[in-house]
């Protein structure tokens, strides 16, 4: 998620308890008036309420997690450029090529007969 | 008997079960987020009845175009390179030899038939969203 997304979610969550609270404030208030008075909600709580959601729903789309392409061939191309443990055929790919066995032999004679660093 | 369309593409051009899953999961929090938020937000403005859905309904929409603005139509194959859409993931153009002509943007561009029907209405707008946005609703308004 990033900052920008953060930032207008926690603004718009602020903005939507503050709307919450005036209302609720309100209504207590006027539910208690003797006056008969209306009790339709003022303007500007209406207009937060609504301008906090934009916030809150923008941040949310913005700090959502990035979708994937979903045919194969796309998919398969960005894991290969990307590179790193996220690709299944790795296994497949990264292997070892064929082993001289007889080189490997002549290496490890030579170096038994080279002497072990323990026995000298 | 021939092989339907949808079989074709999904010969062609495989989906990936992984990443649709992952895409229909990243909508549906999304969806059932802002919903709920949709809910308490129609709580506090003391909306009612067929007013409420109304606003949900709204609500919904807007959210839909902000995901499709944002995240989707960047790319060139559209909502139909995120989605399979309705069609099992069939693909936009193809006609019944296994040749992608028409369908939209550039050559190479593989996009799947019908898929802004999942941006727009898919991620359990009318289903586990919707419950959410009823419960917001009714918690809020029973103050």
């Amino acid at each position: 998620m990033g900052f920008i997304s953060r930032v207008a979610t926690l603004f718009g969550l602020v903005l939507l308890a503050h709307a919450a609270y005036s209302a609720h404030e309100h209504t207590t208030l006027y539910s208690n008036a003797r006056l008969p008075t209306s009790t339709a909600l003022p303007h500007d709580i209406v207009i937060e309420a609504l301008v906090s959601i934009v916030f809150v729903s923008v941040g949310l789309v913005l700090g959502a997690e990035k979708l994937k392409p979903v045919s194969w061939s796309e998919w398969a191309g960005q894991i290969e450029r990307e590179g790193g443990a996220r690709n299944p055929f790795r296994r497949l790919e990264e292997r070892y090529s064929f082993w001289d066995v007889r080189a490997k032999r002549k290496e490890f004679a030579e170096w038994m007969k080279g002497g072990v660093p323990m026995e000298k | 008997m021939p092989p339907t369309k949808q079989e074709l593409s999904l010969l062609i051009n495989p989906l990936v079960p992984e990443s649709v899953q992952h895409n229909n999961r990243t909508l549906s929090t999304l969806h059932s987020l802002t919903s709920f938020l949709l809910g308490l937000t129609a709580g506090i403005l003391a909306l009612q009845s067929a007013t409420g859905f109304i606003f949900y309904l709204l609500g919904t929409v807007f959210v839909s175009a902000c995901f499709h603005f944002i995240l989707v139509s960047g790319s060139p194959a559209g909502a139909g390179g995120f989605f399979p859409g309705p069609n099992g993931g069939e693909i936009e153009g193809l006609d019944e030899r296994g040749v992608i002509r028409g369908g939209k943007g550039k050559a190479g561009v593989v996009s799947r038939k019908g898929a802004w029907r999942d941006v727009w209405l898919g991620g359990g707008v009318l289903g586990e969203a919707l419950s959410g946005f009823v419960l917001g609703w009714a918690g809020v308004g029973g103050f």
